[in-house]
């Protein structure tokens, strides 16, 4: 398998859908590389990959972006199974149906990081927009398989219609996370904003810092000590220190969302 | 003993025959809980009443105990083998002792101990118990299954893996007295503990009732086997002389020919280094003149 660097010559004047770097999973011909387009809001308004970066062939299969794209959408998109190394900010709706694979991102994202993700890891070391892990418009589940680490903080919506895979933040993040979630598992490592799992169904938000949930629509909180917490921790050792540190502990949990007939649970740090 | 004796250990005559091991399907799960106290009450009911296949569908012990740092959930655990003639008796056999015996046993969580393609279902069949409130947690690739209960949650995981296997390993003890064969036994079994990926399935680790295939009785398939009763010395031919007062028989299933072999050698020279030739006249095995199983354990290779 190939491996391709591909530094940023020339920011566009457009925002481009760049689902199609993908396909570099597969190319191993430079030309087929650099002839791969990148479409514009309108169809009709293309760019080649040839035209915004410089293509070479690395010595391993890794595809590494150097340079803030912040103008493209979709890195990542459907991607499979290599490593992607990104060195800079990128648009939206990196690593969306994500199937497998490797993808990191040493800078900050946009909106819709992992929407409909289904398997691999994707690791982000700064912040991430709205939606993180979350359905794209108009679908109805999230995010059902693999693994994000968000370094920084996270904005609102975060696991919204989640099914299943681990989102976690090391940061705070915005209102309304694991809002409607339906399995799997969200850690917030500090600040959680308002409408905390509202129409939670299932699945497991853990929050380093307490957080005010509705008592209309959770049960009143109780200091728990339960088997899964030890996988947890040892799950969590690397990505998630301090929440696994407390995890040795008992913590704080509250069951619902009532209102919504679920069943999931919020699980709060208690912190000396 | 009707073979010429091979090799002898600590004095004691070692027959020059085999054992005759045969294919099994196994499994491995490992039991955790609070203290080992709760861990090692679970493994014990849950390997309860699992000698032998011949009526109990399964041979079972426990494998070892295991400190916190061995465990999935770092608490201090019991690792259990189980064995069958079949992936399916075993998939009958290992979630309904789950379900009574562990799922019951207070603090106690159950896990795979064994990776592999071929699955035995383990907390898939169990969450039903739940009743709607079990939560399935995946973590690190491996999924769990979380049932609510009184002491907080059952915690199991979803399946473990079933392997081939082998049963059937044996040594036959020959003693002067039942004390001495008794003492002898026991330094076998003992030193058979030590050893991974072996169990001696018996009460104690031997048994006292070797049985042949058959019986003049229809519907039985397996009776005591009178050429190796020593009280019925002078009515049916024997292998063996006055001398011999008392025979115990110690049977091993392992994950491999190889393991048998090993734990045989290991346990024929706990037993003679036990108690000598004043205690033994002579070690020798069980076997069906290779019609039973296709791994032959010769005794002489084992030393």
């Amino acid at each position: 398998m190939t491996g391709w660097e591909l530094h940023l010559i020339k920011p566009p004047s457009l925002a481009l859908d760049a689902s199609s770097l993908s396909c570099l999973e597969e190319i191993a011909n430079e030309k087929e590389a650099n002839q791969l387009a990148l479409t514009a809001s309108t169809p009709s308004q293309t760019v080649l990959a040839g035209e915004l970066f410089r293509i070479v062939k690395r010595n391993d299969d890794r595809i590494v972006i150097i340079g803030d794209v912040p103008f493209l959408h979709r890195i990542g998109f459907g991607w499979r199974r290599r490593s992607m190394l990104i060195e800079g900010d990128v648009g939206a709706g990196l690593g969306t149906h994500m199937r497998g694979g490797h993808i990191e991102l040493r800078g900050n994202a946009s909106r819709d990081v992992g929407c409909q993700m289904r398997g691999g890891i994707l690791q982000v070391s700064s912040d991430v927009g709205d939606y993180l892990g979350g359905p794209l418009s108009g679908r109805r589940s999230g995010m059902s398989g693999g693994r994000v680490i968000v370094q920084g903080n996270a904005g609102h919506h975060v696991g919204h219609r989640m099914r299943r895979g681990t989102i976690v933040v090391a940061g705070s993040c915005g209102d309304a996370v694991a809002s409607d979630m339906v399995a799997g598992t969200i850690v917030v490592g500090h600040e959680a904003g308002k409408y905390v799992a509202a129409g939670m169904k299932r699945g497991t938000l853990i929050l380093g810092c307490p957080a005010i949930l509705d008592p209309v629509m959770f049960g009143s909180p109780r200091l728990q000590d339960l088997a899964v917490m030890r996988l947890l921790a040892t799950d969590l050792k690397y990505d998630a220190p301090e929440i696994s540190n407390a995890l040795a502990h008992p913590v704080s949990r509250s069951l619902g969302d009532r209102s919504a007939g679920g069943q999931g649970e919020v699980w709060m740090m208690m912190r000396a | 003993m009707t073979n010429s004796a091979a090799i002898s250990v600590a004095g004691v005559p070692v027959e020059d025959t085999f054992a005759e091991a045969f294919d099994m399907k196994a499994t491995r799960v490992v039991i955790t809980a609070h203290t080992l106290d709760w861990a090692r009450d679970a493994a014990i009911a849950f390997a309860g009443f699992a000698t032998s296949v011949i009526a109990c569908g399964i041979e079972m012990a426990i494998e070892c105990e295991l400190g916190a740092d061995q465990t999935p959930d770092g608490r201090p655990g019991v690792a259990v083998l189980a064995f069958a003639v079949s992936g399916k008796e075993l998939e009958k056999q290992i979630p309904r002792r789950a379900g009574q015996c562990v799922l019951t046993c207070p603090t106690t969580s159950l896990f795979a101990g064994l990776a592999g393609d071929k699955r035995i279902p383990l907390g898939n069949s169990l969450r039903y118990f739940g009743d709607g409130f079990q939560i399935s947690k995946s973590i690190a690739g491996r999924r769990y299954w979380r049932i609510p209960v009184m002491d907080g949650e059952f915690l199991c995981e979803e399946d473990t893996a079933r392997v081939d296997a082998v049963g059937g390993g044996n040594f036959l003890l020959l003693g002067r007295s039942l004390d001495a064969v008794a003492k002898s036994c026991r330094a076998a079994t003992t030193a058979i503990a030590m050893l991974p990926g072996v169990i001696t399935p018996f009460p104690g680790g031997a048994t006292r009732s070797g049985s042949k295939v058959g019986s003049k009785y229809s519907g039985l398939v397996a009776s005591t086997n009178e050429t190796f009763c020593p009280s019925l010395a002078g009515l049916v031919a024997q292998p063996f002389g006055d001398e011999v007062k008392a025979i115990l028989e110690v049977v091993i299933d392992g994950m491999s020919p190889e393991r048998i072999a090993e734990a045989m050698r290991l346990g024929i020279v706990a037993a003679c280094d036990a108690v000598g030739t004043d205690g033994l006249v002579g070690v020798t095995a069980g076997n069906y003149g290779g019609k039973l199983g296709r791994h032959h354990i010769y005794l002489r290779e084992l030393f």
